[in-house]
């Protein structure tokens, strides 16, 4: 619709071809490590450039936060994993027992991340399927 | 703004078409940006599709250009209501009614602010005191009906709503309150009947669409489960509802890898299936839950104009 914007509506870029659903990049860091592992640990940073670049995309005007979040997000699972291994050997613990626990724990945080980015991305994105919808009848 | 497109606008405000409303209004603010009313019923549409970022911008904008209309203010109020500001809210429902002192509506938002916050005595002296501006105000019995029912008084609760039902039988508020009394009381077909009306009048009402969910899940202990617990989630908000869920892996998944640690695998195994199944059953829910509510309102026959 042309005319006057709203400002939380997307103002989609060019290659609006390759914008996808929030939620596909959510499901799919969820099964694609069960099938393929990503090098340097790409799992668990790999899906935050997809969501920004979609973000881009997209036009979205909560691309500040989402990239805000996301970069918060890596630097606390970095941490915290540094972190645990740093503080397990310090402890004396065999990190053989500590490492699934670790790893769960990391886990959390990376999703816990995820989640709120693509949460955030997803109501600009029902918005810019709703004009896209009206614009195509 | 001309009258053919104010009546456009407000029909289908009325009929819940918030999308098309939205759409009208911003032809209008194209020709005319200046339009505070256009601003604030702008607001107030995006207020109802949930964009309540959007429609603060645009409240903001209509108070600039106009601070001296009440109704804006009232919106802000609800929109702050929405966002759990509810200090805030009532300090918008005081400007309102400082601005019309005659008008009950203020008194009416400011008694269900105050019952979110728990003040009875507070809510009840603002309906009181709404009664005494208006007397013959339809809303005044529903008011007093939700103040009641949210007190869990039942039975005053249903005088006021019959008392509405009989001024005006076709009134959305006054039959969605009768809804939840009646589902309150266990009458389910009875609710039912309240949230089919409603809904085939304004296929939007939010609220119509929760009674008749409620209904519907109150007599499918499977869904029903999970529509509590969404609901449960959901209404935490965006960030806490995550915290929540992955509280919940995490709950999980350490309980049953130090289950395995201490050398039970059996019960870790069976802690892990239960998450799993957990999450298959929020999945599986979904599209059935939605399924299910798409075939009932399948059946609805809309009003004509619709």
């Amino acid at each position: 619709m042309a005319g006057y914007d709203i400002i939380d509506e997307p103002k989609p870029r060019l290659q609006e071809n390759f914008i996808v659903d929030p939620t596909v990049i959510f499901f799919v860091s969820i099964f694609l490590p069960l099938l393929w592992v990503p090098p340097f640990q790409g799992q668990y940073w790999l899906p935050f450039v997809w969501v920004i670049a979609n973000g881009y995309l997209l036009g979205s005007p909560t691309l500040k936060k989402e990239i805000g979040i996301s970069i918060a997000g890596i630097l606390l699972w970095l941490g915290f994993s540094i972190g645990a291994v740093y503080l397990t050997q310090l402890s004396g613990f065999a990190l053989e027992a500590t490492a699934p626990y670790i790893r769960i724990l990391s886990k959390g945080i990376f999703f816990l991340a995820l989640y709120l980015v693509v949460l955030k991305q997803s109501a600009p994105y029902a918005v810019y399927s709703y004009v896209k919808e009206q614009a195509s009848h | 703004m001309d009258g053919y497109r104010i009546d456009s606008i407000w029909r289908a405000m009325r009929l819940g078409q918030h999308t098309h409303a939205i759409d009208l209004l911003k032809q209008v603010l194209a020709d005319d940006p200046q339009s505070a009313v256009a601003h604030a019923l702008l607001a107030s549409n995006l207020i109802a599709q949930g964009r309540l970022h959007a429609g603060e911008h645009e409240l903001k904008i209509a108070l600039s250009l106009d601070p001296n209309t009440a109704w804006f203010y009232l919106t802000y109020a609800r929109l702050c209501t929405l966002k759990n500001r509810l200090k805030e809210a009532i300090q918008y429902c005081e400007q309102a009614q400082s601005l019309e002192p005659s008008n009950p509506e203020p008194l009416f938002m400011l008694s269900e602010i105050y019952l979110q916050l728990d003040e009875r005595q507070a809510a009840e002296a603002c309906l009181k005191e709404a009664a005494r501006l208006d007397p013959d105000s339809r809303r005044l019995e529903i008011a007093f009906g939700e103040f009641y029912f949210s007190g869990g008084k039942l039975d005053q609760a249903l005088q006021h709503a019959s008392e509405a039902l009989r001024a005006d039988a076709g009134d959305a508020d006054a039959n969605l309150l009768m809804g939840k009394l009646q589902l309150a009381l266990g009458n389910s077909d009875d609710a039912e009947y309240h949230a089919k009306f409603v809904i085939s009048n304004n296929p939007s009402s939010k609220e119509a669409l929760r009674l008749f969910s409620h209904v519907k899940m109150r007599r499918n202990p499977f869904l029903g489960l999970w529509w509590r617990l969404n609901s449960k989630i959901a209404a935490l908000g965006n960030t806490k509802g995550a915290f929540v869920i992955i509280m919940a892996f995490l709950f999980f998944n350490l309980l049953a890898r130090a289950i395995l640690d201490m050398g039970y695998p059996t019960t870790s195994l069976v802690l892990s299936l239960g998450w799993v199944a957990l999450v298959l059953y929020s999945w599986i829910s979904i599209p059935m839950y939605h399924r299910a509510l798409k075939k009932e309102l399948e059946e609805f026959s809309f009003r004509k104009d619709y």
